[in-house]
């Protein structure tokens, strides 16, 4: 089965693969592909990697600094660096805030960070969701008051990923309470090294931490950090959040993580179990549907023919598919995947007990990947988009 | 019908629940920090709890149906579910080997803590020899809380027989596991039993591993159903609470089925739960739909686990809350030995 990919393409997809292969360093490669936790070190290993390449925002306009990729670049791009190990490319920097600056963002603002992102010098995190306002975005209460040449910031963002490794943070603040909610709300950058700012951690269901909630006590951030127009946030957000879902499909995770089920099975002796065959089966026809579907959609992008509720089938099934495969990798380890130490996992400790540990990674990763169906726009408000905007239910 | 809890049975479930609420907040679904925490057994074995699993000639006061009662309670509670769950298990084989032997009354007290290992949880099982010269060699993985057991209750298909923990030929392999617990795979050599020690041979001891294996099962499955109502209420009671677009997030009809759904399930986790107590309670041996019980048990609670987080949202995923515990705690109970996937794989007819 081929879609027909055109030659350019193909010759891209080789010389990615041969990259990725001659370039990806092979700890980082065996932690990803173990499930183990990575460190800021190793993100920024691999991005300083691509960064040199000149790939860590291969799709962004050539004057930005990137290579006008086409999405069926950027699609190839993803799938074989994920299938051969790589690092997710954090996309804070280079799919959510980047696009935003330069579509909406004044030119000091895009001489000022797009650099950064493209040489993967500033790490980015995203303070969109608060504690009451997580689907409901729009409730958002983190305020920023005018002050002079300043907003000052007030209210707390939380579960924001990665805010402890970061240094700038893109955040959704409200700068008019008397409208509309969505109409109130405002575009900032702000760096984290301003006072006032704390970063309080939050232990997850795996046992590593990168989720944490970000406090702002009159946090003062100059106006020219203010993203486009005053209360014209809530635009650039949706604008993000169509990027945020593109990113979901996951086909060479998925398909990394089917041979790694397969290695488990057999060194489980299982590999000719007819129950395990047929699960197997079934999740690689899951795979199978979701790859197919993404290429058809990435063509109706491409021809500019996309529905516009494309993101969510992908994110709706891309998120699932990855949790089966995950939990399914610890049922078919069995007994061997009883022995878990969130201490040890952070600390990668790796003797003397090598052998008892060595799933752990698996374990983990599967608790964690219950969280694709909640971030992103949770799978039920997909649902809701796809029953309202494709089938004009409600 | 000996359906509902008699009036005994229904003050034991109110008090065992009481204790474990009292302790919600504070430690009881939170993992035991490795070891078990002497003080928390001191506190179950003078509340008398461990008398539910054995009847009176044996020291205590009930059988299958109050220890899945006490199990049920626990449930809640991860960290004395497991405890006692294993300790519930030695018990069983101990009173069906002989109801007067003097184990039972040093584990009923709390004195002695002991963990019963059925032959379905080992692999390559053998008792070798006979009189003062019997010998057991092979391995059991996972053993909970294996550095403080006193005492391991063996059932084989022919012979009962207690080990003392420290015997020489036992080699360990301790790690902290998936629940909080410490778990250790162990590996016996040529462990020699010593005579007093072996409570039965031949035909009564397979009533007794048949005891054991039902009542593992019963205690499996009851602990589930503990678990799960609790993971299910809690997400009742959050639904009811969390306000997005201006309503509680229990009043979007996609958010109400799922909570039915799992409501329904508890439901059917109840009935099975209810089937395996009646099964210990009236000693019938394990068969086939003891089997499909365990597997239908935990099948449903890991849905009603993975629901709870969802219907959490970011906060379901945070070890703030009991969601992530409660599914580290119901995947133990698939995965370990002699648990759901072992009853699949013997229903489907598959080796182990
Ligand atoms: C691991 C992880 C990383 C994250 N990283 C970030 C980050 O870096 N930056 C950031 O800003 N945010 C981040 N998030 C937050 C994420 O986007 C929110 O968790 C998500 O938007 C859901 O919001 P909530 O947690 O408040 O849940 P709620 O909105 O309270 O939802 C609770 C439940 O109700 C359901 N629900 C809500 N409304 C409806 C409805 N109308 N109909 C049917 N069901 C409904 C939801 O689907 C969910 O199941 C992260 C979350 C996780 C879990």
């Amino acid at each position: 089965m081929d879609v027909g990919w055109s030659s350019a393409d193909q010759a891209f997809r080789q010389e990615v693969r041969e990259f990725t292969q001659a370039k990806l360093p092979a700890e980082i490669r065996d932690k990803v592909i173990a499930g183990r936790p990575l460190e800021r070190s190793d993100h920024m290993q691999w991005q300083d990697i691509l960064a040199e390449k000149g790939w860590i925002a291969g799709f962004w306009p050539s004057k930005f600094g990137g290579h006008d990729w086409t999405p069926a670049q950027s699609y190839i791009f993803q799938e074989e660096t994920t299938y051969a190990g790589a690092p997710w490319l954090l996309p804070f920097g280079v799919n959510y805030v980047g696009p935003v600056i330069y579509t909406y963002g004044s030119e000091a603002q895009k001489a000022r960070h797009l650099p950064g992102i493209v040489s993967n010098e500033v790490f980015w995190c995203q303070g969109y969701s608060e504690p009451n306002a997580g689907s409901d975005l729009a409730q958002l209460s983190t305020r920023a008051d005018r002050d002079g040449d300043a907003y000052v910031v007030n209210g707390s963002k939380i579960w924001t990923s990665m805010a402890h490794w970061a240094d700038w943070i893109f955040a959704l603040v409200r700068t008019d309470s008397q409208v509309k909610p969505q109409r109130g709300i405002s575009f900032l950058l702000i760096d984290l090294r301003t006072p006032g700012i704390t970063v309080r951690p939050i232990r997850s269901i795996e046992g590593a931490h990168h989720l944490n909630q970000v406090f702002f006590d009159n946090v003062r951030v100059p106006v020219e950090n203010l993203v486009g127009e005053e209360n014209a946030g809530w635009g650039y957000a949706k604008f993000l959040l169509g990027h945020e879902r593109v990113l979901s499909a996951e086909i060479g995770k998925g398909k990394r993580m089917l041979d790694r089920l397969r290695s488990v099975a057999s060194a489980q002796g299982r590999s000719d179990d007819p129950g395990y065959l047929e699960r197997l089966n079934q999740l690689e026809t899951d795979l199978l549907a979701l790859e197919w579907t993404t290429l058809r959609m990435l063509d109706a992008v491409m021809d500019g023919s996309a529905p516009g509720f494309e993101a969510s089938v992908l994110k709706l099934r891309g998120s699932t598919i990855v949790q089966r495969i995950a939990e399914y990798t610890v049922d078919t380890l069995g007994p061997a995947a009883l022995s878990f130490d969130p201490a040890g996992l952070e600390q990668q400790v790796n003797d003397p007990n090598a052998e008892l540990y060595r799933n752990m990674g698996i374990v983990s990763e599967f608790l964690f990947q219950r969280a694709p169906t909640i971030w992103g726009g949770s799978n039920e408000i997909q649902r809701n988009i796809i029953a309202k905007h494709a089938l004009g239910l409600g | 019908m000996k359906i509902t809890l008699n009036e005994e049975q229904s003050i034991l479930a109110q008090s065992v629940a009481r204790f474990v609420d009292d302790r919600r907040d504070a430690v009881s679904w939170r993992p035991a920090d490795r070891g078990l925490d002497p003080e928390i057994w001191r506190e179950v074995a003078a509340l008398g709890w461990l008398g539910a699993g054995v009847g009176e000639a044996a020291g205590g006061f009930g059988g299958g149906r109050a220890m899945s009662v006490v199990m049920e309670g626990a449930g809640a509670g991860i960290r004395y579910a497991e405890p006692l769950s294993q300790v519930f298990v030695a018990l069983a084989i101990l009173e069906s080997a002989d109801a007067e032997n003097p184990y039972l009354s040093e584990i009923l007290s709390g004195e002695a803590f002991a963990c019963g290992l059925i032959a379905d949880m080992g692999t390559g099982i053998e008792a070798i020899g006979s009189g003062d010269d019997c010998r057991i060699s092979g391995a059991f993985k996972a053993v909970p809380y294996f550095e403080q057991v006193d005492h391991l209750v063996l059932a084989l298909p022919d012979l009962i027989c207690v080990l003392d923990a420290q015997a020489a030929g036992i080699d360990t392999q301790t790690y902290p596991a998936l629940d909080g617990a410490t778990r250790a795979d162990l590996s016996l050599d040529n462990v020699q039993v010593k005579s007093v020690a072996v409570l039965a041979k031949g035909e009564s001891a397979s009533v007794a591993l048949n005891r054991g294996r039902v009542f593992h099962a019963a205690a499996v499955t009851a602990e589930a159903s503990g678990l799960a109502a609790k993971l299910f209420e809690d997400t009742l009671a959050y639904v009811k609470q969390r306000t997005q677009f201006g309503r509680p997030i229990g009043e979007f009809q996609a958010v109400q089925h799922r909570l039915a759904d799992m409501f329904v399930a508890l439901e059917e986790i109840r009935s099975l739960s209810l089937a395996t107590a009646r099964a210990a309670e009236d000693g019938v041996p394990a068969d086939r739909r003891l089997s499909q019980a365990v597997v239908g048990v935990i099948d449903r609670a890991l849905h009603i686990a993975r629901e709870a987080i969802q219907l959490h949202g970011g906060v379901g995923m945070t070890e703030d809350l009991p969601m992530g515990a409660g599914l580290r705690r119901l995947k133990v109970l698939q995965l370990m030995p002699a648990g759901a996937q072992t009853h699949r794989r013997t229903l489907t007819g598959r080796a182990t």
